[in-house]
This record gives C-alpha cells, sequence and structure tokens, in this order.
C-alpha cells in the first residue's frame, strides 16, 4: 500500500514534467485580469511594423472598447510593448477574430505577417483575414466606432454580412497561406474604412461622422503581394466560380427597360480542360449555371408571360457571364490562379497535369476560355401572374 | 503506537451457550430479570390445578389475542388436556393435537431466549426441562404502503416493510416458483436480526450465492440494525466512495433483479432489498425502465450519463478553463465572464469550492429538517442567499449557474448513494483543476476510471460491460434494447440459464 502511494505520488510530480506541461503553473490567470483582444490590425512601419489592436465593447463594467497601438521591428516585439504598457491587464490574444491588413502593407508582402500568424501560440489558423481597401489597418482599428462599439463590432458585423450573402467569402490565414502554397495567389476578404450612415452618438454633427467597415469584395494577392482586387459586384463571379454561392441580388433590365431585382439562390461551374492531340492544353471550357428568383419587378402581372420570362433568364445569364468572365479576365491578366482553375485541371486528368510545361499559372495567361452560362427562373413570385 | 493497541479490549469472544441453565420457569425468569415487558404465568392444563406449565411471552412482540385464542383456550379445555401427564401433553402439544399452532420444541435455553424475543410464546415445562415454542408474532406493523423513493407510474403498488416474512411474500407473489430459495440466518449477537438470502436456482450463479452466504457468515456484530454493516461486510471494496450493493424498495424491482440472476438479500426491521452483483450501469437504471418504450429509455437513459458527468466534472471544467484555457471559453463567453466577475475578491477555484460547499451544506440541512422547514431553508439559501451573494459581488452569476447545474444533475441520478459518491468526487476534480488544469482534471480522470476498473462485486467489475470487451458494449450501457430482442441474460453474471425468453 505504501509502495503504491509513493509511485502515485512520485507520479502526480514527474507526470507534468514528462508531459511537457512543467510551465503549467505559470499558466494561471483570473478571468478578470484579461484584456481580450479581439481585432488585430498590421501595417507596415518604417523598419518594421505598426500593430493596432482593439477589444470588444462590454468587458468591463461601463467601459469603451480599448484599443492600443504599437511599433516595433517584429509583431512579437509590438505585442511585448503594448503589454508592457497595459496598466494592470493581462494582454489576452488567443481570442483574436479578426486581423486586418493595411494596403499598403499587403502590396509590400504579407508574407512576415502569415508567418507570424502561423507561428504564433496565441493566434488560430482559421482567424479571418481581411484587407482593409484603400487605407490603413491601424486606422480602421483605432477610428471605427465611438464610445460604445468598435472595429470587433463593426467587423461582426461585416462577417455576419458576408456569411449570408453570396457576393464575398471569409478567407482565413490557413486558406490564404495554403491557396499561396498551392496556387501561388490567394484571395483576401476586402474592407473598406468609410463613413457609417448613423451619425456620430456624441458631439453632433460637429464630431463627424461614425467611421465603420464594409465588405468590399476581396483583394488578390500573388506570390506575397497584394496585385489587384475585385469588387463587390464581381465577387458575385468568384462565388460561382469556387462553387460555393450565396443568395445575393442581381440588378438587370426587363425588355421595355424597366430594373428588375432578381435573387440569385443557388448555382456554381463546371470545368472541363481542353487537351490538344499532343497533350497540350489549349484552354478550358467553364460552364456556369445559376438559379434566380423575381425579388422586385418593375411592373407586376407579367408572371405567366414565357417570352418575357426567357427574355429575363437570357439576360440573367449575361449579367452573370459579364462577371464571372471578368474575375476570369482578371484571373489572366495578373497570372494568377487564385480560383483554383490548376487544381480542377489537376483533379480532372492528373496525369497530363503533372506532364504539363510550362505549369499552369505560366499557362493561364494564354488559355482559350470558352464560358458558357445557364440560367433558370425558379419562379417571379409575381401573384396577378398566376405562375407564382 | 503498540501500547495503543495493548489498551484496546479483548478481542470479542463468543460465549457459547450464552446461558448455561437449566430450561426452567425460575431460570428464565433469571435471564429476563429487569426486562419490563417479559411476562410468565403459570397455566393449569384442563384446569385440574397444580399449575405444571408456565407460559412465558414478551409483551408487544406477541399477538394476545392470538395467544389467547389459539393457544390458552385449547390449553386449559378438559377434554382436550386434562387427565395427562407432562410427557404425554408435551407430545400431544408438539404434534398439534391440542392447538393447531405450528410447535417447536426447545430444550436449550439460548433457543427458548431466542424464539421469545423473536415474538415467540413459550410453554415451560419445569419438570421435563423442555419448552414449546409457538409462533404468534403480533404487535405493531405498518402496513404495506406505496413507495415513497423508487416511484413508478406503471409499476406496482406495494413496498418492502419493516417485517422480514411479509417481505419475502411480496417476493413470492412475484417469483411463484420453488426455484425461489430462502436461506435464513440470524446476525448480531444482541440483536439477533433475522437476513433472508434469496435467489432463483437454476438462474443465479451458485458461486455468487456461496460466496455471500459465506461472506454473511463472517459478519460478527452486536446489533444489526442498518444496511451499512452488511453492506461493508459483503462489499469487495468497502473503502470506495461507490456504492457496490443496490437498494431497492420496490418488490418488483428485487423479483426482477433475481430473475436476471442477481443474488437478493431481505434483513428484519429494513424496508429495503439488497442486491448484489452490481455494476456501475445498474445504479443508473431507473425503475419504470423496461415499463416505458426503449426509444424514450434509451433517450432518458443518454440524458441520465451526460448528468453524471456534468455533476463530476462541471466545476472542475469551469475552473480549469476559466483559470488555466481561457482560449477554450468562447469569445462572447469569456467577456461576460469577465464583465460578471469584474468586482469578485475570490480567485475562480476559492469560488466554486465555496459554492459548492454552500449547496452540499443547503442539501444536508434540507434533507435533516422536517418538510416545511427544509423548504423555507432551500428558498432562503438557493434564491435569497444566492442572489445577495451575487449583488454584493461575492461569487459571480456564472459560477452559481455552474455550480447548480453540477447539483441538480446529481438529482438526476437514480441512485442516492452514486449521487453522494459523484458528489464527492467532483470536489477531488475541483482540486484536481485548481491546482493543474486541465491536466488535473485528465489525471483525476485517469484515477478514477482506474479505481473503477479496480472493483468487483462478487467476481464481476464494476465497469461492466465495458469491460467485457464485448462489441457495442458502449451502446449497451446506454441504451435499452427492445425487449423482444433482449433475449439473454448479461453475460458477465455467469448465470448458468443464460436465456432470458424463448
Amino acid at each position: 500500500m505504501k509502495r503504491t502511494l509513493l509511485s502515485l505520488t512520485l507520479a502526480l510530480f514527474l507526470l507534468p514534467a514528462l508531459s511537457g506541461c512543467a510551465g503549467l503553473y505559470a499558466n494561471v490567470r483570473e478571468v478578470e485580469q484579461l484584456l481580450v483582444i479581439q481585432t488585430m490590425g498590421l501595417d507596415g512601419g518604417e523598419g518594421g511594423v505598426r500593430l493596432s489592436l482593439a477589444s470588444g465593447a462590454g468587458i468591463k463594467a461601463a467601459g469603451s472598447p480599448t484599443r492600443l497601438h504599437a511599433s516595433a521591428p517584429t509583431v512579437s516585439a509590438a505585442i511585448e510593448q503594448i503589454r508592457s504598457r497595459a496598466n494592470e491587464d493581462d494582454l489576452f490574444c488567443a481570442h483574436v477574430g479578426h486581423v486586418l491588413i493595411g494596403e499598403g502593407a499587403a502590396e509590400s508582402g504579407v508574407d512576415a505577417f502569415l508567418s507570424y500568424i502561423c507561428r504564433s501560440r496565441d493566434l488560430r489558423l482559421s482567424v479571418p483575414l481581411y484587407l482593409v481597401r484603400g487605407g490603413s489597418a491601424e486606422e480602421a482599428v483605432l477610428g471605427v466606432g465611438d464610445e460604445s462599439y468598435g472595429i470587433c463590432d463593426a467587423l461582426d458585423a461585416a462577417d455576419a454580412d458576408v456569411r449570408l450573402r453570396g457576393d464575398g467569402r471569409l478567407t482565413s490565414a490557413a486558406e490564404i497561406v495554403s491557396s499561396l502554397a498551392r496556387c501561388g495567389s490567394a484571395l483576401i476578404c476586402a474592407v473598406e474604412y468609410r463613413p457609417s450612415a448613423e451619425e456620430a452618438r456624441s458631439g453632433g454633427a460637429a464630431a463627424g461622422p461614425v467611421m465603420t467597415v464594409a465588405p468590399a469584395g476581396y483583394g488578390v494577392l500573388k506570390g506575397d503581394r497584394l496585385c489587384g482586387g475585385i469588387d463587390r459586384e464581381q465577387a458575385v463571379g468568384v462565388g460561382l466560380l469556387l462553387n460555393d454561392t450565396g443568395p445575393c441580388e442581381l440588378l438587370v433590365r426587363d425588355r421595355e427597360g424597366r430594373p428588375v431585382t432578381l435573387t440569385l439562390e443557388r448555382g456554381g461551374s463546371e470545368l472541363r480542360p481542353l487537351w490538344s492531340d499532343a497533350g497540350a492544353l489549349e484552354g478550358l471550357e467553364i460552364s456556369v449555371w445559376a438559379v434566380a428568383s423575381a425579388a422586385e419587378l418593375g411592373v407586376s402581372g407579367q408572371g405567366g408571360d414565357s417570352a418575357w420570362e426567357d427574355d429575363l433568364t437570357a439576360r440573367l445569364e449575361a449579367e452573370l457571364a459579364r462577371r464571372v468572365g471578368s474575375v476570369l479576365q482578371l484571373s489572366r491578366e495578373l497570372g494568377a490562379d487564385f480560383l483554383d482553375l490548376g487544381g480542377r485541371v489537376e483533379r480532372a486528368d492528373p496525369r497530363r497535369f503533372a506532364a504539363l510545361e510550362p505549369s499552369f499559372g505560366d499557362l493561364l495567361p494564354d488559355l482559350r476560355l470558352r464560358l458558357s452560362v445557364s440560367g433558370r427562373l425558379a419562379h417571379t413570385g409575381d401573384i396577378r401572374g398566376g405562375s407564382a | 503506537m503498540y501500547d495503543a493497541f495493548d489498551k484496546l479490549p479483548p478481542l470479542h469472544p463468543r460465549r457459547d451457550p450464552e446461558y448455561a441453565c437449566a430450561l426452567t420457569s425460575r431460570e428464565l425468569r433469571r435471564v429476563f430479570a429487569r426486562c419490563g415487558d417479559f411476562r410468565i404465568r403459570p397455566i393449569e392444563p384442563g384446569l385440574e390445578g397444580g399449575g405444571r406449565v408456565c407460559l412465558a411471552w414478551l409483551e408487544g412482540l406477541v399477538s394476545g389475542e392470538a395467544a389467547a385464542e389459539e393457544l390458552l383456550r385449547p390449553l386449559t379445555e378438559r377434554r382436550r388436556t386434562g387427565g395427562l401427564s407432562d410427557e404425554r401433553l408435551f407430545e400431544r402439544l408438539l404434534r398439534g393435537g391440542v392447538c393447531a399452532l405450528p410447535a417447536q420444541a426447545r430444550d436449550t435455553m439460548d433457543a427458548l431466549v431466542t424464539d421469545l424475543t423473536h415474538g415467540c410464546c413459550a410453554l415451560l415445562f419445569d419438570d421435563l426441562r423442555r419448552a414449546l415454542c409457538f409462533e404468534l408474532r403480533g404487535g405493531a406493523r405498518r402496513n404495506v404502503a406505496e413507495p415513497t423513493l423508487e416511484k413508478s407510474l406503471k409499476g406496482a403498488k406495494d413496498s418492502f416493510v419493516e417485517a422480514l416474512r411479509v417481505n419475502t411474500a411480496l417476493v413470492r407473489q412475484r417469483l411463484a416458483t420453488p426455484q425461489l430459495k430462502l436461506l435464513e440466518s440470524s446476525l448480531g449477537r444482541k440483536s439477533s436480526t433475522q437476513v433472508g438470502l434469496l435467489y432463483l436456482e437454476g438462474v443465479a450463479d451458485p458461486a455468487k450465492v456461496e460466496a455471500l452466504a459465506g461472506r454473511l457468515d463472517t459478519l460478527d456484530v452486536d446489533a444489526l440494525l442498518a444496511t451499512g454493516i452488511v453492506e461493508e461486510t459483503i462489499s469487495d471494496a468497502p473503502r470506495s466512495p461507490f456504492p457496490q450493493v443496490l437498494h431497492t424498495e420496490r418488490p418488483d424491482r428485487f423479483a426482477m433483479y433475481l430473475a436476471d440472476g442477481r443474488v437478493g438479500l431481505l434483513i428484519d426491521g429494513l424496508p429495503i432489498g439488497l442486491v448484489v452483483p452490481v455494476t456501475l450501469a445498474e445504479f443508473m437504471r431507473v425503475t419504470g425502465e423496461r415499463s416505458s418504450s426503449f426509444l424514450i429509455s434509451s433517450v432518458l437513459s443518454v440524458l441520465r450519463w451526460f448528468a453524471l458527468l456534468l455533476g463530476l466534472l462541471l466545476p472542475a471544467l469551469y475552473v480549469a478553463m476559466a483559470m488555466y484555457h481561457q482560449e477554450m471559453i468562447p469569445a462572447r463567453l469569456l467577456l461576460s465572464m469577465i464583465a460578471a466577475k469584474q468586482n469578485v475578491p475570490f480567485s475562480t477555484a476559492l469560488e466554486v469550492l465555496g459554492m459548492l460547499l454552500a449547496f452540499t451544506m443547503l442539501q444536508e440541512a434540507g434533507l435533516r429538517l422536517p418538510n416545511p422547514i427544509g423548504d423555507t431553508v432551500s428558498i432562503i439559501g438557493a434564491l435569497i442567499v444566492g442572489q445577495s451573494a451575487v449583488e454584493a459581488q461575492v461569487v459571480s452569476p456564472i459560477a452559481i449557474i455552474v455550480v447548480a447545474v453540477s447539483g441538480i444533475s446529481c438529482y438526476t441520478l437514480p441512485s442516492q448513494d452514486l449521487a453522494s459518491a459523484v458528489r464527492l468526487c467532483s470536489f477531488l476534480a475541483l482540486l484536481s483543476a485548481a491546482a493543474a488544469g486541465l491536466y488535473g482534471v485528465g489525471l483525476f480522470c485517469c484515477l478514477l476510471l482506474l479505481h473503477l476498473a479496480g472493483i468487483d462485486s462478487f467476481g464481476v467489475s464494476y465497469t461492466a460491460p465495458l469491460s467485457e470487451g464485448a462489441a457495442l458494449a458502449l451502446p449497451r450501457l446506454l441504451l435499452r434494447r427492445p425487449l423482444r430482442r433482449d433475449k439473454l441474460r448479461d453475460p458477465f453474471l455467469n448465470t448458468p440459464d443464460r436465456r432470458r425468453q424463448a
């Protein structure tokens, strides 16, 4: 019995060390001592990094979101600098839910930031990355909101917007790193820093507009640098080409020029590589399909008119072809396979793909693209026309 | 240390015979001297005078009406007992020639005293130095009533009472077969408590019956007045907080266990039946499980197992995550936890530990006090003190929620013994979590599993069927199979007859 107890006690003392948890007790901290950072902004600075951090609202009983910033040669050094300045609170970055990268920093290269995120013990690889289009991350992190809400709340709202709609998608650090490694380019979700619709809550009009961030399509990374962008309207094409669509509104005009709003309900694409007899890749045949419904008609009572519906379907197809085409065109112009077309070709014919000379990325600008769009109007919702 | 042993009283020697004296009314009076309820009176068989025999009994244990009607009246009728010598009268009474009561001849004072203390009437023949004992038990007895703890909507409405014979009859009514065997013995030197060991011959494993009988034989106490004495004696791991003997107050449930191949124990004076061997899973089953749909029973069973885990680990997991692993808590929950705990002066571990202790004290207070006061204490404790503590920022609301959910989860467990063990273990889990976070909780779980896996109940692993290595053991543990498909008895019970139904 004594021997058992002795062995058990020894095991209890030794197991933490053997399991690599020897530093366990250094991790003890009470929740109320934490300053929970939810948004991180990364910008390039002179000889280093400008880091900006923001906590969510409601951490302190009557406090406003905390906003902090520092410049240092590396992100870690900047965090340490901020940590030393945060008085009684312990900086807690494990709950960073958004990382913003300024456009300038993205143009200079995001490799250092991605490297930090991948190696960080705090940040998760699933954290969404955003490009601040036309601005810096610091001004978004420090400037959005007022005393009652901040960048975290604005980005939460933008997240929900992007998730629900089909004209954008969140891009996590893991996805970007993986796409850069696989295709040499990647899409990064973009937001723009702009005045919000509401007036400043305190100080009246003299205090100026309350700033916010809103979804703004995608940025395109090639290598590790920002080389282009896709606005929100064209972003529908990205969703269709990536088979990741959601509901979004498309404005078309009917044959009489009246505006009609169609809701894209679902859609996708199929890709067929066109090989020459010699085994060279000559082009890609991309078939896009989409199902939409009428959300708003200029004049009701058209339902049941098949000619009108055919015309509207044709206009839907034309609109989608325009958007998908512009995305494909950008991909070709930049020579950046951010749509992972190469991956789809490889899955279609792995052996020929492996034998490709030169690589798919180099071939892409000169490939012949054959795009076909097939649309269907699910319903017009026109109760007076009888075909609802 | 050895001195301390030296000061111990000598071992518990058993005097045999206890009363080494002649079997006479005079000696019997001496044995029962200063016993206010002892009664003895001379009887004249056939009213012939002389007072050759004495009738002795303990008042309150014997039915006076039955004694007068069935014993005294025929004994004093001249045509039945007149003109008979003591020897002939003794023989006639023993053979039932005078009264229809079953009689036992006693030749020793020990046997006579035992019979008297168990509610018999004794007829002493001083000249013969012998006595006849008639079973005329009477006195105050509780009627068979509805179960108070194990209620069932569709089950029987009777429950065990304090009288062993009534209890055995209740079981016999349900298992009307001579295969239901009842081995009786008397335990406790002073209490001389009747204990009945019940099993179904051909169904229960004979080795388990022998083992239980053997362990009962080793029980040598002065008074057997509580189940704990028997439980600790027959348990394989008496130091474990986990129950190893199943209690039930329902004869139907008791009979069901016997039919499953288990061995039962009924103790005179205790309105519950004990069942062995048992596994942890048995303590998670409820009375009416076989009376409701297998689907509903299965869902509720899963819920109970989940409640077991919640009761055991929720406070520990909360402390571990709040103190060590904040990254595991969703951001919004963490923010509200921070806001709620902003001005609380205690650490999370101390806060939860204090609340758990308060909850346990409140529960004990509620149990010990009479019903109306108990309810008031619960209301005052739960509502007023809890709310005031939160308002005064002594504890955070989330700690109260965690402790309350854990406590309520323990209430969902069918066995209060198991719930108490789980509650005790939750304290240990909490201390482990406070000391080493999730690592501590993991270590605690490993040690707990080690402990549970080490318990045997009469040769059956406490963690069966999980420990049996059978396929689909976990679903069998969590879910209840449709009864039509449940054709075989549990293999780990090692029953000679495995088949339960055709």
